[in-house]
């Protein structure tokens, strides 16, 4: 039995169904990331964890006790907000050790906690000061600090890095998951950006409208997405969509062919599936991206990008091929499944 | 250089406007303390007198007259009461209007001040007849409830406002911190709102300690506040400019003095409850 | 947790000590107004203590429109608050009617002979007393000897309103901050309409005619308001339609006001040194005429009266009857001086030597207060009791209105015509609607 598992979770708010049966197992120092859209219900959900929201269907199981209808003290979870939502008016150090002084536990034991979480996250020098005196980078590092002196359960965090500028985005990427190899805490994150999904996550959760569209590892989820939604939202540039009527060699009752820009090929017109005009290069250095507008297609549509890792020779306005392998192609049908993957 | 002379100048100008301003709000108060220490023919005269020999002697005719320390007894009890009363109830009620919200919530808050738009004379003789029955006719313990009443609306409002402005997740924080509702309520809600309590609580201090309508109406002989003691100066027939401002004097003293020494507090409660 | 603890038992004690009320052994409370005379007597209430050990006096003291508000509210919810109250002329008899009041019996050494039986009639309701004069006041002319002599005029005792006219007109000097005359105009029944109503009887007019008909749209009524704007328009203080007694009284005490016509306690204030800068340049005359002297000077008393509510009826009119006799009388005198025992009560102050030789006033008084007689103070032959007022519970509304009307009509926001027209128009409204015809 899973260590957190969500069965048949349900949210309404009024008339709006925000999470439609949810189902998920969550595996004791799993690092889980729900990933969406925004309004999906991310946060709905980790919330509803954390017992912020009530559930109004179906159980929550946490180490094998029903904690569906428990309030959030007494579930042993800790959260990181996106506002952080530190005590404006406690310093540091009692921000951190406010849950274990809650819990009356021994003040010498507490210092100890205290100190070891301000070693781990360079707060040290900061303990006395309010999180008034504290840049974003820091106060996001005592909103960690605050969550990991408890030793919870689980560790929820909702879109942690959100309110950092790029730099500290990614620095602190790293340093969550190296606290989470460290620490090994089962964990659960949520965020809209899919490149925080693809680096933290063992298994990413891949929600849409209040519902799982799939679940997997990053890399079975960039491999083999179930649908057109997931296809889409994992992987930048977007994987590329093509209809399919008029291209010969596709599987019956496919209407669209989706293939990563890295599959994609740039060939002589020729006999090539498709041809078009070079429309926009982009150079990145280690790799060049190459907007093509297929013949036909109206200007409001999206050009197909094909990416190279080697320079390249072409301009904009020549006149190109495109083609792709057909075992790296994925088809969808009308319903846009991908029939590779329910075939 | 220049900068710094025009930023000179626009701050002299601005310090004197401010000063100019305050000088002409204080001014009802200076007059009253000036007329305070005037004989009657001084006070009745136009042009009004500024310059003559200050005299006790009203604020020994309010001493002979009248038990003034009876009356602000019951000034500062039922002020202060009513107001820690209100605070007991008004607080509990704005947190949960402010946190949990009902569909239902902005209308209970419209409906409570709107009680406030109703004069107070139309409830005065269902009340004058309860307390009548009650017994608590000319009762402090009348009054403390009456005050508490008409504040509690504008504690509520007060309160609510102030109690908004603090991140609904700070106690989301907490409540995943273990911290139960009391916790809550007692580690988040007073620190952080302290600064609106405190406000709060100041002016339905002065606003119990101004009340004129209740005091006049429901006491006679023993709850009677200062209030009554001022009303009691006017003079169908006869002057009594001095002597009205004497006791005048003496009756808002006490809250003057006390909102001297916790302004300072004050404002470092209301910046405190800045803090984001 | 401990100091939370402290605290909340100290909020509950005092809540629960306010709410007890103190118990002494006869507590009596008296609801007044502040008044000079009120205050005098609160001075010398431990004398009556001391002779009555078993009992204890309280004052509350309102402002008069409060304490009529809350002396009424009081009876009706059989509230049980005040043991006596002072109440005015008006009311002594609508609430004697009513059965609101104790009828009054003294002792033989009151000697109820000596009140003055103007004041005595008005207090009684089919020969029972309900209530005793504490002071009485009739109206009066007050005015500067040395500006009517200045400008070579004299002053008879018993002036006419054309002579006064003059007398204003000749003395009126606004540059030097003097005006000829100074008469109320504020709005209210026993504000200007006190003065009015004189005003308007001396004119030959009334309130009601035999069957209770308004008379406000009659010739006297126009004569006599006229006359008065027209006066205060040209002689009188700016502002005039705010003013009452305690404004003239500030303004004459400064020496703004050649005339003044009013209550005649007020000479008491005007020839006092110490509050008046025109002490030594005062004299007095009678309430001036016009085509009848009947009505001319009002008439008034503070009186305390027993409400049926109390429980302590014995020992409220021991205390009235030790507040209103000619010991007290004497008591004050001696013991604050002559000038300031209260007045316009009994025929024996009067001959008191003491007295007429502290009072310069004296005589003027009381040729004005004995001249006044509440149950004839018209021309013609009217319903109602009293002079300045009629005492029936509607007046005080229709008085209140028609003031309104009036004071509008000072200031010259509306119409002499207009003013009575409407006046008539709402007294009527009120009589109909109470049932008179
Ligand atoms: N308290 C609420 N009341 C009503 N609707 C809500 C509430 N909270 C969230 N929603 C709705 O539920 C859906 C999911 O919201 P949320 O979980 O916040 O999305 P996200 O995936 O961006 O975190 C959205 O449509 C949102 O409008
Ligand atoms: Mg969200």
């Amino acid at each position: 039995m899973a260590f957190l598992s969500l069965n048949n979770v349900d949210k309404f708010y009024g008339d709006l169904h925000a999470i439609k049966s949810v189902n998920l197992a969550i595996e004791q120092g799993e690092f889980v990331v729900f990933v969406g859209p925004s309004g999906c219900g991310k946060s709905t959900l980790l919330r509803m964890i954390a017992g912020l929201e009530t559930i109004d269907g179906g159980t929550l199981m946490l180490g094998g006790n029903d904690i569906t209808h428990v309030i959030p003290s007494k579930r042993d979870l800790a959260m990181v907000f996106q506002s952080y939502a530190l005590y404006p008016h406690m310093s540091v150090e009692d921000n951190m050790s406010f849950a274990l002084r809650l819990a009356g536990e021994d003040k010498a034991v507490i210092a100890k906690k205290v100190a070891e979480a301000a070693e781990k996250l360079d707060l040290e020098p900061y303990l006395k000061r309010t999180p008034r005196a504290l840049s974003g980078g820091q106060r996001q590092r005592v909103a960690i600090g605050r969550a990991i002196v408890r030793q919870p359960k689980v560790f929820l965090f909702d879109e942690p890095l959100s309110n950092l500028d790029a730099a500290l985005r990614g620095q602190t990427r790293v340093e969550i998951a190296r606290l989470h190899r460290e620490l090994g805490a089962t964990t659960v994150y949520v965020t809209h950006d899919q490149v925080e999904a693809m680096t933290l996550a063992d298994r990413v959760v891949v929600l849409r409208a209040g519902h799982i569209e799939q679940v997997g590892t990053p890399l079975e989820l960039y491999d083999a997405p179930v649908n057109k939604f997931v296809a889409q939202f994992i992987g930048m540039p977007q994987m590329n969509l093509i209809k399919t009527d008029g291209i010969n060699g596709v599987p019956a009752g496919a209407v669209e062919a989706g293939v990563r820009t890295e599959h994609m090929q740039i060939t002589d017109e020729g006999n090539a599936r498709i041809k078009g005009t070079v429309e926009l290069i982009e150079s990145l250095g280690n790799e060049t991206l190459i907007h093509v507008r297929p013949d036909g297609a109206d200007s409001h549509e999206m050009p197909l990008i094909a990416r190279q890792y080697s320079r390249s020779e072409l301009n904009m306005g020549a006149r190109v091929g495109l083609g792709w392998d057909d075992s790296q192609a994925h088809y969808f049908n009308t319903q846009g499944e991908n029939l590779r993957i329910t075939a | 250089m220049s900068f710094a002379q025009k930023s000179k100048s626009a701050t002299v100008i601005r310090s004197s406007v401010a000063w100019l301003i305050a000088l002409v709000m204080f001014f009802p108060i200076l007059f009253l303390t000036v007329t305070a220490f005037k004989t009657e023919l001084q006070a009745i005269a136009v042009p009004s007198v500024w310059f003559f020999e200050p005299t006790l002697e009203n604020f020994t005719e309010v001493q002979e007259r009248s038990d003034y320390l009876h009356y602000a007894w019951n000034s500062v009890l039922t002020s202060v009461m009513s107001t820690l009363l209100g605070l007991l109830i008004a607080i509990p009620a704005a947190f949960s209007f402010a946190f949990t919200p009902t569909r239902r919530t902005k209308d209970i808050l419209m409906w409570m001040l709107s009680t406030k738009m109703m004069p107070a004379v139309g409830a005065l003789v269902p009340i004058y007849v309860l307390s009548q029955k009650t017994g608590l006719l000319d009762t402090r313990f009348a009054l403390i409830i009456i005050f508490t009443m008409m504040n509690l609306p504008i504690m509520v409002w007060m309160l609510y406002s102030a109690f908004k402005d603090i991140p609904h997740e700070i106690f989301e924080a907490a409540r995943m911190d273990g911290a139960g509702l009391w916790e809550e309520f007692r580690h988040v809600l007073l620190p952080l709102g302290m600064g609106g309590i405190a406000s709060t609580g100041l002016l339905c201090l002065v606003l119990a300690w101004n009340e004129a309508f209740w005091v006049l109406n429901l006491t006679s002989s023993q709850a009677g506040t200062l209030a009554s003691l001022v009303a009691s100066y006017s003079s169908p027939e006869g002057l009594f400019w001095a002597k009205l401002s004497a006791v005048s004097v003496l009756a808002i003293a006490p809250i003057v003095v006390f909102g001297w020494f916790s302004q300072k507090q004050l404002v470092q409660g209301l910046t405190f409850g800045a803090v984001k | 947790m401990k100091k939370q603890n402290i605290i909340a038992a100290a909020v509950g004690g005092v809540l629960l000590s306010s709410a007890a009320v103190s118990m002494a052994a006869t507590e009596l409370v008296i609801a007044t107004v502040n008044n000079g005379h009120m205050i005098e007597m609160q001075k010398l209430t431990n004398h009556f203590e001391e002779a009555n050990p078993d009992i204890t006096v309280k004052w509350v003291t309102l402002e008069e429109g409060v304490l009529r508000q809350r002396m009424t509210t009081d009876i009706a919810t059989k509230g049980g608050q005040f043991d006596i109250m002072t109440i005015g002329m008006y009311e002594v008899p609508i609430w004697g009617e009513k059965g609101w009041l104790k009828e009054l019996s003294f002792d033989e050494s009151y000697d109820t002979e000596d009140l003055l039986p103007a004041i005595r009639d008005g207090l009684s309701v089919d020969g029972k007393l309900y209530a005793a004069p504490f002071y009485g006041e009739s109206s009066m002319l007050m005015y500067r000897t040395d500006l009517v002599e200045k400008a070579g005029m004299t002053m008879p005792e018993q002036p006419t309103w054309d002579h006064v006219a003059d007398v204003a007109a000749k003395i009126h000097d606004p540059d030097n901050g003097v005006y000829g005359i100074c008469l109320r105009g504020k709005p209210g029944w026993g504000d200007n309409m006190a003065l009015l109503s004189t005003m308007v009887n001396t004119f030959g007019g009334q309130w009601f005619d035999m069957d209770w008909k308004p008379q406000l749209e009659t010739q006297p009524w126009h004569d006599a308001i006229s006359f008065y704007v027209d006066l205060m328009d040209k002689y009188g203080p700016p502002g005039s339609s705010g003013n009452s007694f305690n404004e003239i009284l500030a303004l004459y005490n400064e020496g703004k006001c050649g005339m003044w016509l009013d209550a005649t306690i007020a000479a008491s204030f005007v020839s006092d040194p110490s509050q008046s800068k025109v002490a030594d340049k005062v004299a007095f005359a009678q309430a001036p005429t016009k085509v009848t002297p009947k009505g001319a000077n009002w008439l008034w008393a503070w009186t305390l009266a027993v409400p049926v509510t109390t429980t302590h009826s014995d020992e409220a009119t021991r205390f009235i009857e030790w507040a209103t006799s000619k010991d007290y009388i004497e008591l004050v005198g001696e013991e604050l001086g002559w000038g300031k025992v209260p007045t316009g009560t009994r025929a024996s102050t009067y001959e008191n030597p003491k007295f007429r030789e502290a009072a310069v006033f004296a005589d003027a008084e009381f040729k004005a207060i004995s001249s006044a007689d509440p149950t004839d103070s018209t021309l013609n032959e009217s319903p109602y009791v009293g002079v300045q007022f009629a005492s029936i519970p509607e007046f005080q509304s229709i008085g209140i209105a028609v003031g309104q009307q009036m004071s509008a009509a000072l200031a010259g926001q509306t119409s002499v015509d207009k003013a009575l027209k409407n006046s008539q128009r709402s007294a009527d409204r009120e009589m109909r609607r109470s049932g008179y015809y």
